[in-house]
């Protein structure tokens, strides 16, 4: 009987610890940046865009989107980061807690554009118009 | 034959007549055919009785009650027996695997219901909210929208492109 007292004990421990270790394991948090130029000029089908680019052909009145690079950071839930993008471009990150972060973009140490946002799996955040080669530029922020 | 008469013989034959009304019965017996026959009558239909209930045997209460107790005991008997040690140390083996089931069980679901540690129902919350916008960028203006189907956010920065005339 004891036996089984002490196993139920441990159970019991064990289902109050999991919240614990989803927490620890959500204490960290990777963001994706993908750099893309909208454009109405042609450009070639990019492989990787094909995640996103539909949505974007939804939202936005281009007609084509061309792929410029990507990046990624790994922060903390209070971290801050730098991802670098092509062209002179950054994005820097500060996470303030779950899901939330406010970035800023950069080119060439030019603030550009600034936010507070909220950042979910499902739910990229695109930041965009800035001018460039007859398109504008498009960040999309996804958390991986 | 007055009630009062067969009442007599009916005491008669039970033996609970005093000695008054015993010779008060002998003299209707003597004198009396009918009630003499009657008198006859019950005291053989009172011995036939006797007879036939003679012949079933009398439980004896002292055999009834050993009857009862070894039922008792044969019912007893073929209820489980008590668990000895080594059935108990199983039984306990048992009850810990079963617990660890259980615990398994609730832990699956448990992670079925997140990933990566994260709550689905998070996920299907309303897409990403914004909460403050800034364009940096002197003269632009922002345009924030939410595209419910592809659950896109977009911050969009509407920047004047003002040429100036002495850059031509």
């Amino acid at each position: 009987m004891h036996q089984i007292k002490l196993t139920i004990l441990m159970a019991f421990a064990s289902i109050m610890m999991m919240p614990t270790l989803s927490q620890a394991q959500s204490e960290t948090l990777t963001l994706q940046a993908l750099m893309i130029q909208a454009q109405n000029d042609s450009a070639p089908i990019d492989r990787r865009l094909e995640r996103v680019e539909y949505k974007l052909r939804r939202v936005f009145g281009f007609q084509f989107y061309r792929y410029i690079g990507e990046g990624s950071v790994t922060l903390t839930s209070r971290g801050e980061g730098v991802i670098n993008l092509p062209d002179g471009h950054r994005l820097q990150v500060r996470l303030r807690g779950r899901g939330n972060a406010e970035v800023r973009w950069l080119k060439e140490n030019e603030p550009q554009l600034s936010a507070s946002v909220g950042i979910s799996r499902n739910s990229p955040v695109v930041l965009g118009g800035i001018p460039a080669n007859g398109g504008k530029l498009i960040i999309v922020i996804t958390e991986q | 034959m007055k009630t009062r008469n067969m009442k007599l013989i009916s005491k008669g034959l039970d033996g609970e007549l005093d000695g008054k009304e015993r010779r008060q019965l002998q003299e209707l017996l003597a004198s009396d055919p009918a009630m003499r026959k009657t008198a006859q009558d019950w005291e053989k239909a009172g011995d036939e009785l006797r007879r036939s209930t003679g012949d079933v045997p009398v439980p004896d209460s002292l055999l009834a009650w050993h009857d009862i107790r070894r039922a008792i005991r044969e019912n007893e008997s073929n209820t489980p027996a008590k668990l000895g040690p080594a059935s108990l140390l199983r039984l306990k083996w048992a009850g810990g695997i079963a617990a660890f089931l259980v615990v398994g069980m609730l832990a699956l679901s448990f992670l079925h219901l997140t990933r990566e540690g994260r709550f689905l129902a998070l996920d299907s919350l309303p897409p990403p909210r914004v909460e403050w916008v800034v364009a940096e960028i002197p003269g632009a203006t922002t345009m924030i929208y939410t595209d419910m189907e592809t659950d896109l956010t977009v911050i969009w920065m509407d920047v004047a492109q003002n040429v100036d005339p002495r850059d031509t």
